[in-house]
């Protein structure tokens, strides 16, 4: 028994070597690109439309909707960014579905590459809206005190993303596993559909929490500098 | 549970690569297909107002032309009652007239009718009157009367002026002293000798007056036994006498009066067709002078 993909090894020289994790990641860009490819590539922009399209549309502006209810006004702006985690995770899981896959968000190697992006992306996307000396200064919130344990927060919650997501995703196949041998029929289907749930809701957490990242990094600065600059009535406008 | 770096960097990279493809194949298509649906749609609201609004436009100007209809329609239809009540009022005053004038006419007719059934009833009673005065003359004619009518003739050939007394003078030279007497009935004795005694008491200047204008010399007393009398019968002189001397006529009948009187009376009854009805339709009967007649009756000859 496997705990991760990452130990199922097709191919290795030295440093380099090709996992079970990678091959079934690039198994499902392969089904995300190729859908996405077929789907689009007669794209309609009347008002008909196949039904393909549409289901793709309401995904597109569902994923829009969450981001702008995450408190991020330009939704477009971190549509590529967290709709791809979103669908990445979810498709991941979608597919455990299919007898002999191996999801990568099983691997901890994987939900730390996705938790490392978040933790990449957040400080980007904060110093894009506010500038670096902005964004810097929010670590000092509300003391200078608070510096280390932001700091702390900052690497602990990108840490608990890919710890988060990689338990229940885990614990999820060894479950599977370990009821396949106790109970090989029926009750494994069952837990496989809960697992399905489960990767579904993880998807989802592991979106919503890069997003409210995110936002916070971002949207939450500029309302302190619209409340520093209010009270000041008597100065000229700004042209 | 060791964590494989290799993996991670080359997960990380995946997960871009992943986010390039997907922003190329499924996010910039998906987006910009719902913006170019939604100035799409943006473009017919816009459109939808704008035909709405000329819809509107049409709809107030389709109102105030269907006003401007109904108003004509409603001034057509008063100038339409109009004519037709003028148009109804004429045929009526046509109708009426043609119906006064025939009515007129039917007047006219039944007036003429009765001028002519009176003119009719009239005609007969006049030859009913003459009838019966010619029936009563006639049965009142005897000898006295005849003798009264030969003086009333003795009595006008002693009366004749000088012109008719050339004329006669001239006639009797003409007839060869022939005298030619129509009575109704024949003369008695008493009779012609009275009407020769007249004749011989007149002759003596007739006969003067003939030689003097013919040249001829005769004795009054030769001249007065050459006179023939020629004596005829007319019943229908009912009461009369004529002398018939070449183209003169000495006449007094009853006959004549009569005939005078009928002819008087029909002329004067035949103005009665010209005057309208009334009162006065018997007007000309009753005026006595159109049936006086008079006693001698001279009719010249040719």
């Amino acid at each position: 028994m496997h705990i991760s993909p990452d130990e199922i090894i097709y191919w290795q020289y030295g440093f380099f070597k090709i996992s079970a994790t990678l091959v079934f990641t690039w198994v499902v860009m392969f089904v995300l690109v190729s859908a996405s490819y077929l789907i689009t590539r007669n794209l309609k922009k009347g008002l008909h439309r196949s039904r393909w399209q549409n289901g793709l549309e309401m995904l597109v502006l569902t994923i829009q909707q969450q981001i702008t209810d995450a408190g991020l006004t330009k939704p477009r702006v971190y549509m590529g960014f967290l709709g791809t985690l979103f669908l990445f995770i979810a498709m991941s899981n979608l597919l455990t579905i299919v007898p002999g896959f191996e999801p990568p968000t099983g691997s901890l190697s994987t939900t730390i590459a996705l938790a490392a992006c978040v933790f990449v992306s957040v400080p980007y996307y904060g110093i894009k809206n506010r500038g670096i000396k902005g964004y810097l200064s929010s670590y000092t919130q509300p003391t200078p005190f608070m510096l280390p344990f932001n700091v702390i927060g900052e690497l602990s919650r990108t840490l608990a993303l890919a710890v988060r997501l990689f338990g229940n995703m885990m614990s999820g196949a060894m479950i599977l596993a370990i009821l396949l041998v106790i109970s090989p029929f029926i009750f494994p289907v069952i837990m496989s559909v809960l697992g399905l749930l489960t990767g579904m809701v993880q998807a989802y957490i592991f979106f919503v929490l890069a997003s409210v990242y995110i936002g916070a990094a971002s949207v939450v600065t500029k309302q302190q500098s619209l409340t520093l600059r209010s009270p000041k009535p008597n100065q000229p406008k700004e042209k | 549970m060791p964590i494989d770096w290799f993996t991670v960097i080359a997960q990380g990279i995946n997960f871009l690569l992943l986010l390039w493809l997907l922003k190329h194949f499924l996010y910039h298509p998906i987006i910009d297909g719902l913006d170019a649906r939604e100035k799409k749609i943006a473009g017919i609201l816009a459109d939808t107002d704008t035909s709405k609004a000329q819809a509107e436009n049409l709809r107030t100007e389709y109102e105030s032309k269907l006003a401007q209809i109904k108003q004509e329609r409603t001034q057509l239809v008063g100038e339409a009652k109009n004519e037709a009540q003028t148009a109804s009022q004429n045929l009526l005053d046509d109708a009426r007239h043609n119906a006064e004038q025939i009515v007129k006419k039917r007047v006219e007719a039944l007036r003429l009718e009765m001028a002519e059934l009176k003119q009719d009833v009239l005609q007969q009673n006049i030859q009913e009157v003459y009838a019966l005065s010619r029936k009563v003359l006639t049965e009142l004619a005897d000898g006295d009367l005849q003798t009264k009518m030969i003086d009333k003739l003795v009595q006008r050939l002693n009366t004749v002026d000088d012109d008719q007394h050339a004329a006669l003078t001239r006639a009797l030279a003409n007839s060869g002293n022939q005298i030619v007497v129509r009575s109704a009935q024949s003369l008695t004795q008493a009779q012609r000798t009275q009407l020769l005694a007249c004749l011989q008491q007149c002759l003596p200047s007739l006969t003067k007056d003939a030689s003097q204008n013919s040249g001829v010399n005769t004795a009054p007393s030769d001249h007065a036994h050459s006179i023939k009398l020629s004596e005829s019968i007319v019943p229908s002189l009912i009461n009369g006498i004529e002398l018939t001397i070449g183209g003169w006529k000495l006449a007094w009948s009853a006959d004549n009066y009569l005939a005078e009187l009928q002819e008087d009376v029909e002329a004067g009854f035949s103005p009665v067709k010209e005057k309208p009805l009334g009162p006065n339709v018997n007007e000309g009967t009753d005026n006595p002078e159109a049936y006086t007649a008079h006693p001698e009756a001279e009719i010249p000859h040719a």
